[in-house]
């Protein structure tokens, strides 16, 4: 048992990695003035991997939102429901899935052996009937249909169906009504087979702990499960066009006021460093065009097209790329056509240097205030860890970066880019 | 992990805890003023125009551009209610120097942090007294979409409208951020001579956390804040008023979800020696997944989409809240006050007692891994009159019996039972 050491001294933190026996990647983070350690068991498997082809090579297409329904199935065990066998031993345990992952979680003060055992066996003994299959079906239906009701929700799905033709992303993480009817219990054992062993997962913990105890627990705790080896589960993504499916649009529902989104598409050409640096130069320069301290931000705020609410963000992965923007509105026609006028202007003139610099100096510092918490290291490494990306790179790529390669990423995804646009209108107000 | 504490002029005090775990400083400016009808309003909106604009930084974009340069500092305010005080918190996070040496030369940024939050607090912009029009009006409609948003939470809904009915004849009845009908009368002129007040007579607490010199940061503050005559007000401990005979209000609304919501006041309070048999009491009732109140009324019986607890230790309020079917109030109603009646009885097994001191311990100790969770757990203590230190408290939490959760639960009296439903489902309800 031999821990690697990564040194960030920037962030003047030290991680301990090694890899398990059965193939588990461990990640300790000491924090010793802590008083609460937080454990992230996290499972390379999200909402987008619904084609595959499993360890004994057969070709599976899965009913889309599975994912998430089996996170959800994880925690009912015959003898009950793990959340009061958290809560009971001091600890407050939680899950989700995303598009890419899905992770099981806990903190807590006191106990943390025992918590950790829970968070183990909860993951790797898989307990699926019949008739819990059909109540879940029920439990998540209402949950889908809630979310139908979001605005925030609603619109966003609505872009991402425009954004794409036939990737994944262009599905609810929950799935449909209709996929979630098709989730069988051997369904539910097949995923987990395939995607919940050892090599497809990472644990980290972050806290007050002994990294070698933590090691020997681990190894302890699946050495008695006799895995065998496994190769990496091999993903299908179908081909997507580069260009958008639908340049625009438009839905209603029950609110009071209009939203509006504007998607960007992004090629999906890079991995790894390289995808890193791409992800935090369009950070920046989301950040100086229509950032809080930006003239255009600034202007539309002044000319009543948008509140403190308006936000533009990018995600990227592997397999998918995109920027999206808006908020509330009055006028999201307006809005929209102000935004594309306002970036084309900045075409013209190119980035600032000065903003450059101080929007830089602000997503530093804002980085290291979310190091301040537990679950943010914990979350954001494991997400980083199955992209092949590493947390520890930020601030060294971001001192990289130039003017230079903004204004080239600018030319490249921001204008005059590859967009869509989703408005949602309060019902009856469509077109006024 | 102990605030040094001291008083700089009348009414102005500084608390200042040093500690190498965070890789920020968090300064909170707090200034303490009388909840009552007619100050709410305003006090509630005078931070809002504050933050608008200051001499330094007359726009919003100006102190956008003031923030980034400061590394990305966090700023933020907000309005508090403790007891019958109202508090305005001013929040400000700044990274340590000691983490951004590399790229440019040592900045100093706890300094240049508190001259900002000078600058917006001390340095407004108020010409001949009056705040600027423009921004007194576009805060105005802000705050009202604030106060008129409120009925978007139905829980949080109902706990406002059941506090409101509640203690209807104290000031604690009043929201935090005031009431629409007050905004009309405030002008320019009245709210920046609510700001002179302020700054003459309430109460001022610095809390900063983080790797500092506690002498600098007191000098620092004390120099930046000369502030000319202070008659700072004093505060009388939180108003207490024994219950009355119970009274049901109902209220419709087109809602899908009913919610019930249930007030009691309680004998024991923040200052209370049983203080920490309270917290214990409020644990296995209703504070947890693991409390009866979720147990029972939601697990075993399925009435319940939510039920839960929660304390008001500064005024003694415990309030129990249930999402529910409109059809079977008084069922929900039946089954919520036997689980209070097991808490009195003492029908309290020792692992319900046991998961109860685990949960609360592993609250309190998780708290001091936050700054801001640190400072107001501090500032609750100052207001209260009453500092607690948090390890103390966990053993005593420790040591709670269940005789001591039998007395505490003794001093629980129903007052007030508030129900929101929809007009259409009046079955099942008897008075």
């Amino acid at each position: 048992m031999k821990f690697e050491t990564l040194e960030n001294s920037l962030l003047k933190e030290k991680l301990l990695t090694l890899v398990s026996a059965a193939g588990l990647r461990l990640f300790v983070l000491p924090k010793p003035e802590y008083k609460k350690v937080y454990a992230a068991l996290a499972v390379n498997y999200g909402s987008i991997d619904s084609q595959f082809i499993t360890a004994d090579g057969r070709q599976m297409t899965v009913p889309e939102g599975i994912a998430h329904f089996l996170e959800h199935k994880m925690f009912e065990k015959p003898e009950g429901d793990v959340f009061q066998l958290f809560a009971k031993n001091g600890a407050s345990a939680n899950a989700y899935t995303t598009y890419n992952l899905t992770n099981y979680l806990f903190s807590c003060t006191t106990g943390f052996r025992d918590n950790l055992e829970i968070l183990l066996n909860m993951v790797q003994e898989p307990y699926f009937t019949d008739a819990s299959v059909q109540k879940e079906q029920g439990i998540i239906e209402q949950e889908l249909r809630m979310y139908e009701d979001d605005p925030g929700h609603r619109v966003f799905m609505n872009l991402m169906q425009a954004l794409y033709h036939v990737n994944p992303v262009r599905v609810d993480i929950g799935g449909t009504v209709e996929s979630i009817r098709r989730i069988t219990k051997e369904g539910l054992y097949d995923c987990h087979r395939t995607f919940y062993h050892p090599v497809n997962m990472a644990l980290m913990v972050v806290g007050d702990v002994e990294a070698v105890l933590v090691a020997s627990q681990v190894e302890a705790n699946l050495g008695k499960r006799g895995y065998r080896q496994q190769k990496a589960v091999e993903r299908l993504t179908p081909e997507e066009p580069p260009e958008v499916h639908q340049a625009v649009v438009h839905d209603e529902l029950v609110i009071s006021r209009p939203r509006l989104l504007l998607g960007f598409k992004d090629r999906t050409d890079c991995q790894g460093r390289e995808l890193l640096k791409r992800e935090l130069a369009t950070s920046l320069v989301w950040r100086m065009v229509l950032g809080r301290s930006s003239p255009l931000y600034n202007q539309l705020y002044e000319e009543g097209l948008l509140d403190d609410r308006f936000s533009a963000r990018y995600s990227s992965a592997p397999t998918y790329a995109f920027s999206v923007l808006g908020g509330e509105t009055e006028h999201p026609e307006k809005l929209a056509e102000a935004i594309r006028a306002g970036l084309e202007r900045v075409a013209g003139e190119g980035l600032r240097e000065e903003d450059f610099l101080r929007c830089r100096r602000a997503l530093i510092g804002q980085f290291l205030e979310a190091f301040n918490s537990l679950e943010f290291i914990a979350n954001s490494f494991v997400s980083h860890y199955f992209r092949g990306t590493s947390l520890f790179d930020y601030i060294s790529i971001m001192e990289e970066l130039s003017l230079d390669d903004l204004n080239k990423r600018y030319m490249e995804h921001v204008y005059p880019g590859t967009t869509a646009m989703s408005i949602l209108w309060p019902k009856g107000r469509r077109h006024v | 992990m102990e605030f040094k504490r001291l008083s700089v002029l009348p009414g102005v005090h500084i608390n200042v805890l040093p500690t190498a775990k965070f890789k920020t400083i968090r300064i909170k400016l707090f200034w303490r003023w009388p909840l009552a009808e007619e100050s709410v309003t305003k006090t509630a909106l005078l931070p809002m125009v504050m933050k608008r604009g200051c001499a330094p930084w007359p726009t919003n974009r100006d102190i956008a551009i003031r923030l980034e340069s400061l590394y990305g500092a966090g700023f933020g305010m907000d309005v508090t209610k403790i007891g019958e005080t109202q508090n305005i918190e001013f929040d400000l996070e700044v990274a340590d120097d000691s983490y951004i040496g590399s790229t440019e030369r040592r900045v100093d940024l706890l300094k240049q942090g508190l001259e900002f939050l000078h600058a917006v607090t001390m340095q407004p912009l108020l010409p001949q007294g009056a705040f600027r029009e423009e921004y007194v009006t576009g805060e105005k409609a802000i705050l009202r979409r604030k106060i008129e948003a409120l009925i978007n939470d139905k829980p949080r809904y109902a706990l406002t409208r059941l506090l409101e009915n509640m203690c209807r004849h104290e000031p604690f009845s009043l929201y935090r951020y005031g009431r629409v009908a007050d905004l009309d009368a405030i002008t320019p002129e009245r709210l920046g001579a609510h700001y002179y007040r302020l700054i003459e007579q309430a109460v001022m607490e610095f809390y900063i956390v983080g790797g500092v010199e506690p002498e600098r940061a007191v000098s620092l503050v004390a120099d930046l804040w000369r502030l000319p005559k202070r008659e700072p007000l004093s505060f009388p401990a939180a108003g207490r008023q024994p219950a009355g005979e119970t009274r049901l209000v109902r209220e419709e609304q087109d809602v899908k979800q009913a919610v019930l919501a249930i007030g009691l006041r309680q004998a024991t309070t923040y200052t209370s020696d049983d203080y920490p048999a309270l917290l214990v009491q409020n644990g296995i009732l209703g504070g947890y997944p693991h409390s009866k109140l979720f147990i029972n009324v939601r697990e075993k019986h399925s009435m319940a989409y939510f039920a839960y607890s929660r304390l008001d230790t500064t005024k003694g309020l415990q309030f129990l809240l249930a999402g529910i079917d409109a059809a079977r109030f008084q069922e929900a109603l039946d089954l919520i006050t036997a689980q209070l009646e097991e808490t009195k009885a003492g029908k309290i097994s020792q692992e319900e007692l046991e998961a109860a001191q685990k949960s609360i311990t592993n609250d309190f100790l998780s708290s001091r891994d936050d700054a801001g969770q640190i400072i107001d757990a501090d500032y609750l203590g100052q207001v209260n009159n009453k500092p607690r230190r948090i390890e103390e408290t966990l053993v005593r939490v420790n040591q709670v019996t269940v005789e001591d959760v039998m007395r505490v639960a003794a001093g629980a009296t129903l007052d007030t039972i508030y129900f929101l439903s929809d007009q259409s489902r009046k079955d099942g309800i008897t008075k």
